[in-house]
């Protein structure tokens, strides 16, 4: 009778076990940290057992690049350069590599991305409470400051024209991005995503070995995604007219700006999506092939092999050869050929 | 020494045995349906998880009201989706940001450090981030 009473409770605690391993078996757990820098929100999500130590370190040096390239710290090394009237400051090795970094692709992209359109974000003031359309004259008097080609970089000694603007705002993310991405590689964390103020990275796949889904914006409905995007170790970022932007007589005016015009760049696209394993580029070229407008985007993005997606204002979404299988539409306000 | 006495379990047990581990396995396919099912509505101030509530076509409206890092931010929950209904920031992006109920969808209050995110409910249209 013992062995009998003792064969059931073996069941039962078997029993209780597999209900007990309901949680165990669900997964390694991942380490979620939600943060604010840049002036944006970031999350970074990472799975392993050192995720917490990768994801503490990722925080850390995301708020010391901050520190080194903000535009709007006063004791960062860009705030030093805007502010030195011309003079030449000498910056953190860390700072010149991003301004380097700019530099080279504002020349990759015949200056469509500019990292001195500064001057005109603070006179149209987009994203503040007293964005307005300025005179003409205005616009005209802060132009000739727009030219990342009087921006003088030799190693670590910078100078812009005085009243001229570095702003590094516009692959500071991005570059944040690829530096978070290797730190959690030294920590041997093998799945992430990571989310620093909508720029995306994939890292490696998920659980089940599938490939991550990273939701496109739908430019109509910002708070919601009009396709997806099946990925993994790699670099998704937007820039579309509806992340900051104000509107005037019933015109919409963004917060990218055409540094030959010197008005928020207005084409044929609504959003562009750029995706690479380097996120820095992913950044730039975004905002770049924004302000190029559909033809001449793809175009550049033929010659150069870069894999992006564009939605236009007729509501057509072109996609590059590279990403057509991984690329799902779920909106059909949308018309899209491939 | 009989066959009885080396091996003292029937057949009854066996069954007995069947019912236990047969419903153990109920048990555990419900749990992880339940859990995958599930979707949540999360609100998260300055990096913390401030609450987190059940979603689902049977919950009721709600309003949360809660102090950002400069002012008061009301949320609002109705069935499987939330929302910003108001808050004093300057630029009101949140407000306008509208309804979110797909889970990955986030909406964020800049000014008071406020995220409001769609999380849980392995659905076949659920994303694992999304670009902006």
């Amino acid at each position: 009778m013992k062995k009998r009473l003792a064969g059931i409770a073996m069941a039962a605690a078997l029993a209780a076990v597999l209900c007990g391993c309901h949680h165990a078996n669900s997964g390694k757990e991942p380490v979620t940290q939600e943060f604010y820098a840049m002036d944006t929100v970031m999350q970074i999500t990472a799975y392993g057992s050192n995720a917490q130590n990768a994801v503490n370190e990722s925080v850390s040096y995301i708020n010391d690049l901050e520190a080194d390239i903000s535009r709007t710290k006063e004791t960062s090394d860009i705030y030093a350069l805007n502010h030195a009237e011309g003079g030449t400051v000498k910056l953190s090795a860390q700072a010149a590599d991003v301004l380097q970094s700019a530099l080279d692709l504002a020349q990759e992209t015949d200056g469509c991305f500019d990292p001195t359109t500064a001057p005109l974000s603070d006179l149209w003031g987009i994203g503040t409470d007293h964005a307005a359309v300025p005179q003409q004259e205005d616009i005209d008097a802060v132009l000739p400051l727009v030219d990342y080609t009087s921006v003088s970089l030799h190693d670590t000694e910078a100078a812009v024209p005085a009243g001229a603007e570095v702003d590094l705002g516009g692959i500071g993310k991005g570059y944040a991005t690829d530096h978070v991405v290797d730190i959690l590689k030294q920590y041997d964390v093998d799945q992430a995503i990571v989310s620093l103020g909508g720029n995306v990275y994939a890292l490696g796949e998920k659980e089940d070995g599938t490939t991550w889904t990273v939701g496109i914006t739908d430019p109509d409905n910002p708070s919601d995604y009009f396709a997806t995007l099946s990925v993994s170790d790699t670099a998704v970022v937007t820039s579309g007219d509806y992340e900051r932007y104000f509107e005037s007589d019933g015109k919409r005016y963004c917060h990218i700006f055409d540094p030959q015009t010197g008005y928020p760049a207005e084409t044929d696209i609504r959003s562009v999506t750029v995706v690479s394993q380097d996120s820095t580029r992913a950044d730039a070229y975004s905002t770049a092939l924004f302000v190029m407008g559909y033809e001449e985007a793809m175009h550049f993005c033929e010659e150069n092999d870069i894999q992006a997606i564009f939605v236009c204002r007729d509501h057509t979404v072109h996609v590059t050869d590279g990403l057509k299988d991984s690329f799902v539409l779920n909106n059909t306000e949308y018309a899209y050929d491939g | 020494m009989t066959d009885k006495t080396r091996f003292p379990l029937r057949r009854g047990d066996f069954f007995l045995f069947f019912i236990i581990i047969a419903a153990a396995c109920g048990i555990w396919i419900r749990l992880a349906m339940l859990q995958a099912d599930q979707c949540y509505g999360e609100i998260w101030l300055d990096g913390e998880l401030y609450q987190q509530v059940k979603l689902g076509d049977t919950v009721e409206q709600q309003t949360i009201r809660l102090q950002g890092k400069a002012t008061e931010v009301v949320i609002e929950i109705e069935g499987t989706r939330m929302r910003f209904v108001e808050s004093q920031c300057p630029d009101h992006t949140c407000e306008q940001t509208g309804w979110i109920s797909r889970v990955g969808q986030t909406a964020v209050c800049l000014p008071n450090r406020v995220m409001i995110q769609m999380t849980g409910g392995d659905t076949e249209d659920a994303v694992d981030a999304v670009v902006r």
